[in-house]
């Protein structure tokens, strides 16, 4: 059965249902009501980026479910990414967070953490300047500040 | 609830189920009230042209204009009168949209301006140009760039934000915290802290998880109005919390008691006590967990359990400070990498001191002055002595209930905590008890005269003799249904503890192995050839090999993680790191003789030895860790 | 993505018209349609950013206070306790905790989901869970029907599963008089 999915600017994009229920949000949907071949609407993801959780979704549909780890609010390893996800990750900033927030606006949790992952690697090893610059971050801390948070930071620092 | 009514929607308020507040309705009106607190029902929306533009003011220290949004504010970030182009593209909380690249800088008039990156309810700064109601434009000192850049930290929900900053870990937080105020937040939330301690897999204590379980726990059930008594929210350390860092099965390991799953460890039981208040009774009504623990209770006699009470750090009631806590955690690490410890020593054995272990509240050991003493962790006194064997105390292990030595009498006794005397007399071997071992249902021993016996542990009865060793079985570990040996034939012995067979034989050292420890995956061993090896218990093979000590590598403790202590004949504890191999601290000059036993816990090595003293090295020397140790 | 004031006050306005409409299917007696509705003002609701000012206020997940919840997160949260209530209608057991403990996500202080959340985790037969959150929430609204109307089905279904079990191992001695 295919299910339909509409972007918010109205472009449809037909999927099975082992790919649309991927999204949490959707497999709920379709468990309460339904398969249907009425679209489902996502007013809050347009087309581009619906496009990207969609080749997302259909990658992954056959893996297996993942085991909750025991202290499942404590991420940890971030650098094992596998490398098709690391090239499909390979998008500008602007789609990197759009995919962070359609992945959690539909409830995709392991596309969400494939980007939080992402951007967590760009940040790691930065110094305080690159990173300003990779995001376009105005510094709006004065010499005094700064210097007062150096301070704060010395008993990290020494390590 | 004062509501206005719209036109277009009619607001239900049923009032016909009977007082319960729990309606079996659907809310229709709760919440949508408060959405139209704003200037305008959103549900009535129909265009911009009803909106004014909010009044703006000039921020003298930079000359951009910020918005004054009058009354209550609206939960909708009005912006300047919307631009012509189509909603999609329309990013007002964001940088200006990549489709409006090349006309932004020359943006003037109300039409055409995008509100900036940084919006906030007061004190927001526009960085594009605007024009405001007056129809000046502002400075367009920091006008954003449209080349794809983006401040993710800042505009992601908190919740995604956060998790983007612990997969980044701890060092790059001190880093983020100088990239703008916006980002600095994080590094100041206590939330992320926790977390990133948490992250840790080697602070992860027992005593850490409950901090940080209970604390999180209760200020969810605070926030909730739930203003119950904190101290039930206690209890779950054991059950989803793995009793200790590494999950060893024998109880020595670290200074915590290992919580037998049907019995409270005295741990959980002094961190119930310690956060309700009271005495040894938590104030919560949970018989089963209550019974004070036999190890307190037996010792001191009243006077006893109240010293101690006083002596022992209580937990926090307030939500800890994480950042703190990992402060002081992480100097702790330092101080175990720079050998920064007080070291203090205990006497009152007449002989050797062949066997040791500890938690928090006492030290236990065993000596070939045939008695057992019993000291208290605070105050370094002996607190008591207890005769039954007739020959040295060789081995001992205990948990909250039990307590069983080996001795060179060759029997192995069971002892009563409570009265201290000994309550079964395990009698087998033909020569002296080397080492034992224990889990729910068993107590292992193994002996001079190279077996490894099975017993069932609540009555003594004898289950099987494992023989096969061609020396005398030194030192034996017991983890999930597994026992490992360790051999003066060099070898290494896995057994199945159901049916005696012998699973695998691990060879490699040169000459006689005298000690052991397994904690299900990996096997360390120490040897009379010198040295200490770290092997892969599926595999059998061998993963690693420590070098340093000068002689016979007599004793070792290895709890699971990425550290292993071990003492010699050659009078020195080494202090090694696994994945590397290499010997992080080195601890000569304080035992006169051979080492004997040694074990170790977050912040503390205790040593025993032949010179008849009891070393405890303290790392946490000058810290505060009383939470989270 | 960051929207335009304008798309945001569309969606919200559709997400809460699909929301009546829901209750309106509701009243009807039609809990399919009703719960068809709520995944659709869901949909427009989900992802809509109310309160920008996360960006200047952080939102410790251990230290949440009632004051932090946006609207929207209310909104959502009525939503879906709303769709609990339909599930329960509909005697769909397993799903009711599944939307109600969804209602909480969105609005941990919301006490109608919890209370959702206890009559799901009592039909899908945790008692104990559900008898401890009808404890809590008891203490805030005492004497409220409705958690003695909850209790009684606590008996019932241990009614239930006592004559389950002691029909499973009747005649157990019978036959060995054999």
């Amino acid at each position: 059965m295919a299910i339909i999915l509409r972007s918010s600017n109205d472009e449809d994009f037909e999927v099975s249902l082992e790919v649309a229920n991927q999204s949490i949000l959707i497999k709920n949907l379709l468990d309460d009501i339904g398969t249907t071949s009425d679209p489902i609407p996502l007013p809050n993801v347009n087309s581009k980026v619906l496009k990207k959780v969609i080749e997302y979704c259909e990658h992954h549909q056959h893996d297996p479910p993942i085991i909750k780890d025991e202290y499942d609010d404590v991420p940890r390893r971030s650098d094992d990414i596998p490398p098709w996800d690391e090239q499909f990750m390979k998008v500008d900033q602007e789609m990197l967070f759009e995919i962070l927030l359609a992945s959690n606006y539909m409830d995709i949790k392991p596309l969400l953490d494939l980007g939080c992952k992402t951007v967590a690697n760009m940040i790691r090893g930065k110094s305080a300047e690159e990173i300003r610059t990779m995001f376009n971050i105005k510094n709006d801390f004065n010499e005094e500040e700064l210097a007062q948070i150096k301070r704060e930071n010395e008993w990290a620092e020494a390590h | 609830m004062a509501f206005s009514s719209k036109p277009s929607l009619k607001k239900m308020w049923k009032l016909s189920w009977m007082k319960s507040g729990y309606q079996s309705e659907p809310e229709t009106d709760d919440g949508a009230n408060n959405i139209e607190s704003g200037q305008s029902s959103p549900m009535l929306y129909t265009g911009p042209s009803g909106q004014t533009p909010p009044a703006v003011t000039i921020d003298k220290a930079t000359s951009e204009f910020i918005p004054v949004y009058k009354g209550n504010a609206s939960e909708y970030m009005p912006t300047s009168p919307l631009s012509l182009s189509q909603p999609s593209s329309m990013r007002t909380f964001m940088k200006a949209p990549l489709s409006q690249a090349s006309s932004c800088p020359s943006n003037r008039g109300p039409v055409g301006s995008m509100p900036p990156a940084s919006p906030a309810r007061s004190g927001m700064k526009r960085k594009d140009s605007i024009v405001s109601s007056a129809g000046r434009i502002a400075d367009i000192r920091s006008i954003t760039p449209t080349d794809g850049r983006l401040d993710f930290l800042t505009y992601l929900p908190y919740e995604i934000a956060m998790v983007i900053v612990i997969y980044a870990d701890f060092p790059t937080i001190t880093t983020i915290s100088q990239v703008s105020k916006s980002w600095n937040r994080f590094a100041h939330d206590n939330a992320v802290w926790r977390r990133l301690f948490l992250q840790q897999r080697e602070w992860r204590t027992p005593r850490a998880l409950a901090t940080a379980f209970c604390n999180s726990q209760s200020m969810k059930r605070r926030a909730q109005g739930d203003s119950g008594n904190s101290s039930t929210l206690c209890l779950s350390p054991s059950p989803g919390i793995s009793p200790s860092a590494s999950g060893l099965n024998t109880p020595k390991v670290g200074d915590d008691n290992f919580a037998t799953p049907d019995s409270m460890s005295p741990l959980t039981n002094r961190i119930l006590s310690a956060y309700s208040g009271s005495s040894l009774r938590p104030a919560i009504n949970l018989q089963h967990m209550v019974a004070p623990s036999p190890t307190l209770s037996m010792v001191n006699g009243f006077e006893g359990q109240k010293q101690r009470q006083q002596l022992l750090p209580p937990l926090k009631r307030t939500v800890p400070d994480w950042r703190y806590l990992f402060q002081q955690r992480l100097e702790l690490d330092r101080h175990w990498s720079a050998g920064i410890a007080d070291m203090h020593t205990l006497t009152g054995h007449a002989d050797s001191v062949y066997c040791v272990q500890y938690d928090h509240d006492k030290i236990v050991t065993g000596s070939r002055d045939r008695t057992i003493k019993v000291w208290d962790s605070s105050t370094l006194q002996c607190l008591r002595t207890m005769t039954g064997h007739d020959a040295s105390v060789l081995c001992l292990k205990y948990d909250d209930t039990m307590l069983i030595t080996g001795s060179s009498d060759a029997t192995v006794i069971v002892w009563d905590w409570e009265s201290g005397t000994p309550k079964l007399r395990l009698v087998s071997h033909a020569a002296g008890v080397l080492d034992v071992a224990f889990d729910q249902e068993h107590i292992v021993s193994c002996s001079k005269d190279c077996t490894i016996k099975v017993w069932r542990r609540s009555d003594g009865k004898l289950l099987r003799t494992m023989a096969g060793h061609r020396g005398p079985v030194n030192a034996v570990q017991l983890f999930n249904n597994r026992i490992v040996s360790a051999s003066g034939d060099s070898l290494i012995k896995m057994w199945n503890l159901k049916t005696g067979e012998l699973i695998r034989t691990f060879t490699g050292h040169a000459r006689g192995l005298a000690c052991v420890q397994f904690d299900g995956k990996t096997i360390v061993s120490g040897s009379s050839d010198q040295l200490i090896k770290v092997w892969d218990a599926e595999t059998g093979e061998c993963k690693q090999t420590l070098r340093g000590h000068k002689d016979l590598v007599r004793t070792l403790h290895y709890d699971g993680g990425n550290r292993a202590v071990s003492g010699s004949y050659d009078q020195t504890i080494k202090v090694w790191d696994i994945d590397t191999g290499k010997c992080t601290l080195d601890l000569k000059d304080a035992h006169t003789s051979w080492v004997f036993d040694v074990q170790f816990s977050a912040s503390k090595i205790v040593s025993t030895s032949q010179d008849q003293k009891i070393i405890i090295w303290d790392f946490a020397k000058g810290l505060d860790v009383a939470d989270i140790n | 993505m960051p929207i335009s004031e304008e798309e945001l006050h569309q969606k919200m306005a559709k997400g809460l018209e699909y929301k009546q409409e829901g209750a309106v299917a509701f009243k009807a007696g039609k809990y399919d349609e009703a719960l068809k509705r709520y995944h659709h003002a869901l949909l427009y609701l989900r992802g809509l950013n109310d309160n920008p000012l996360n960006v200047s206020k952080s939102r410790d997940p251990d230290n949440l206070k009632e004051s932090d919840i946006t609207e929207l997160e209310k909104e959502i949260s009525t939503i879906n306790a709303n769709m609990a209530l339909c599930q329960l209608r509909l005697e769909r057991f397993d799903r009711i905790a599944r939307c109600a403990n969804e209602a909480l996500k969105a609005n941990p202080f919301n006490k109608k989901a919890k209370f959702r959340l206890a009559q799901g985790l009592i039909r899908e037969g945790s008692v104990i869970k559900a008898a401890k959150l009808l404890d809590e929430l008891e203490k805030d609204s005492p004497n409220d029907p409705a958690f003695a109307a909850e209790r009684r089905q606590i008996d019932i279904r241990e009614k239930q599963a006592e004559s389950k079990q002691r029909k499973e191992f009747a005649g157990m001695f019978d036959r060995a008089k054999k």
